[in-house]
């Protein structure tokens, strides 16, 4: 008997939902403990019927899988191009989010529009500049100037003026 | 009869017209930006009414406010990104809609649905404010929970292929919406100790990952070429009068719903637009539709959210009671200029009252007219090659993420909300249902733990009022209706097949 032949999505996904219940029930001892000295409903009350629910459901979501067989296929696929872009997307984001503060936001958010319009091939490296720079003007002009969104000036430029 | 002549000829001067309209252009654009919120505009813009008279003042935040509500559903329309909360439903249909090359068709109704429904709730407002006042305050903890429930049981419609996983992405988003203090005995839920996790998971940039990072996620892992939105020929910007009459029955449902969910202090238009939108794909005859790309699924929500402006000003104008946060800051503006809203206002400044009145007719239109010019111009902007919308979208969504509190924390957390929406989408498991719970969570928990108080911990109480018993049935009913309508249609093929072999 192979285990891949009862790979399934509905069964892995019941069993990481019965586990990450399991931790909800836990998590709520603790704080039930730490309103044990209060009279009143218990803030543990409604996470643990939401976790009890969560569990049951899992449930039926496993025994639906083992009825149905095995089901183990990905939109993403290490192999395909395009889920590399979408890595990149991910970490490019992740990036922008932790050199924000230092970049600024005008640097930054420039930056980040720039390589990822030339890696989808959208314009070329000069056209994909004034893109970048226009849309990042007109942002910045909504959420900053009319909006007073207080955004990052950067603290490169603080170090480069020697502040 | 003369005050009512006064305040249209007050509110049709060109300068109060000008600064209606203002105020509704403010808000359309602010409602499509991701991550400022109607609520925020007005407060921000609060400060350049002190120097206006009474009537001025009101009549630029009424521009932003019901502006506001339907500008968020520019951005779900054309990029699966809910500029504001109320906006949550109209995404289900109103992007397939845009992927279908219908954007234009979509905002025109979107914008229809939001006029008639927000001229609705004033006109509810003028004729019978006083008496649905009192209604409203018939609600007490059982019946704001069993109200939350009935929005909860919307999973049926939104969830159609799938009833299961539909529940667990709901359950989901009310765990989600527990991530925060107790509001009862201060006590930390789920925050891993994270200061900024103790005022629970902010709504911005929770959506634009759920909704904006984890859409762009599923576009790039596609092909690019297949990315490119076809876009209609914009001929006409108003909808057809076949779109209206397929969706006059979901409008008026809306309005009706939106006004009276409106007056419910603490209520709102997010949960109207909910509410409207399971009752309108629930009693359809065919539920699995919704979602697809039609276009009741945008009048619903849409007329919902709009009405319950009108019906948000009823407890605030006859009783002085903010229902939503934006009424509060209304209420301040009155006070800046000495006025108290309450049943004396009606006894003292009854010439105001009806200026309100107009101004919020005027501000329906005046949104309406911007609404159609986007309809027109907005999906134009889909035109634009995929491999530059793209990453200016993914932009977008950062930018509003961050907003919302000013921290690149918000960015982590939406980051991390689109990779986790991917893949439980991988699973099985849809997206929208998480919005659902978590929308509703806090209220749905917080009147659950306060019934129990009052019942001394018996579920009874549920049962023994007339409002909850009613919400308890319709729930029931929204739920159990799809399980019905498969069985009715597995015991047609069957007999069919039966048939057939004879």
């Amino acid at each position: 008997m192979r285990f891949g032949r009862f790979l399934s999505k509905d069964i892995v996904a019941g069993i990481v939902l019965i586990l990450f219940s399991l931790w909800v029930i836990w998590e709520a001892r603790e704080f039930a403990a730490a309103a044990a000295r209060f009279r009143g409903i218990s803030p543990a009350l409604f996470p643990t019927i939401l976790a009890v629910a969560i569990i049951l459901l899992a449930c039926v979501m496993i025994v639906r899988g083992l009825r149905r067989g095995r089901n183990w296929e990905f939109t993403f696929d290490l192999r395909r191009k395009n889920s590399h872009l979408a890595l990149g997307l991910v970490a490019g984001t992740a990036l922008y989010g932790l050199t924000l503060d230092f970049l600024g936001f005008l640097l930054a958010t420039t930056v980040y529009a720039l390589v990822f319009i030339v890696w989808m091939k959208g314009a070329r490296p000069l056209q994909a500049l004034i893109i970048s720079c226009l849309s990042v003007a007109v942002i910045y002009f909504v959420f900053h100037t009319l909006m007073f969104v207080p955004f990052p000036q950067g603290e490169i430029f603080s170090l480069l003026m020697g502040e | 009869m003369e005050i009512l002549w006064n305040a249209i000829s007050q509110v049709f001067q060109p300068y109060m017209i000008l600064i209606i309209l203002l105020g509704n252009f403010i808000g359309v654009v602010i409602g499509a930006l991701p991550g400022i919120t109607g609520s925020m505009a007005i407060a921000i813009l609060l400060p350049l009414t002190f120097s206006m008279s009474a009537a001025e003042g009101l009549m630029l935040l009424l521009g932003i406010y019901p502006g506001g509500i339907f500008g968020g559903s520019i951005a779900a329309i054309l990029m699966n990104l809910p500029g504001d909360p109320p906006a949550v439903m109209t995404t289900l249909d109103g992007y397939p809609m845009a992927q279908k090359g219908e954007a234009g068709r979509a905002i025109g109704m979107s914008t229809t649905a939001s006029l008639l429904g927000s001229l609705f709730g004033v006109l509810v407002l003028i004729v019978i404010a006083p008496m649905l006042a009192r209604f409203a305050l018939r609600f007490g903890p059982p019946e704001y929970f069993m109200l939350c429930l009935f929005g909860l049981s919307s999973i049926a419609a939104v969830a159609t292929r799938d009833l299961t996983t539909g529940f667990i992405s709901c359950m989901i988003g009310l765990l989600l919406g527990e991530v925060g203090m107790d509001p009862v005995f201060s006590v930390q839920r789920f925050t891993f100790g994270q200061v900024n996790l103790q005022s629970g998971l902010p709504f911005g940039p929770l959506i634009i990952g759920l909704f904006g990072l984890a859409e762009l996620l599923r576009q790039t892992l596609g092909s690019l070429e297949q990315l490119q939105m076809r876009v209609q020929q914009i001929r006409k910007i108003f909808p057809s009068r076949r779109d209206m009459k397929i969706c006059m029955p979901a409008i008026l449902r809306g309005s009706i719903i939106g006004t009276i969910i409106g007056a419910l202090p603490g209520a709102g238009a997010t949960i109207a637009a909910i509410i409207s939108y399971n009752v309108t794909a629930g009693t359809d005859k065919n539920p699995e539709r919704f979602g697809t790309g039609v276009v009741e699924g945008i009048a619903a929500p849409e007329s919902a959210n709009n009405a319950s402006v009108g019906g948000a000003m009823i407890p605030l104008l006859t009783l002085g009671i903010p229902g939503s946060t934006i009424t509060a800051i209304l209420i301040g503006a009155f006070m800046v200029h000495d006025i108290y809203p309450g049943p004396l206002l009606f006894k003292d400044h009854l010439d105001l009252v009806y200026v309100i009145f107009i101004g919020l007719i005027v501000a329906s239109f005046g949104f309406a007219l911007f609404g159609y010019l986007s309809a027109y111009f907005a999906p134009l902007v889909l035109k634009a090659p995929p491999a530059i919308v793209t990453p200016l979208i993914a932009v977008f969504c950062l930018v509003g993420a961050y907003a919302s509190n000013g921290s690149p924390w918000d960015i982590g957390l939406a980051i991390f909300f689109g990779v986790f929406a991917y893949i439980i989408g991988e699973f099985g498991i849809p997206t929208p249902p998480i919005i659902l719970g978590y929308v509703l969570g806090p209220l749905v928990e917080t009147n659950f733990r306060s019934s129990l108080q009052l019942s001394g911990g018996s579920l009874t109480i549920f049962l023994t009022r007339p409002i909850c018993l009613v919400s308890l049935v319709l729930t029931i009913v929204i739920l159990l209706y799809p399980v019905w309508k498969a069985r009715l249609h597995k015991g047609i093929l069957s007999d069919r097949g039966s048939f057939e072999k004879l």
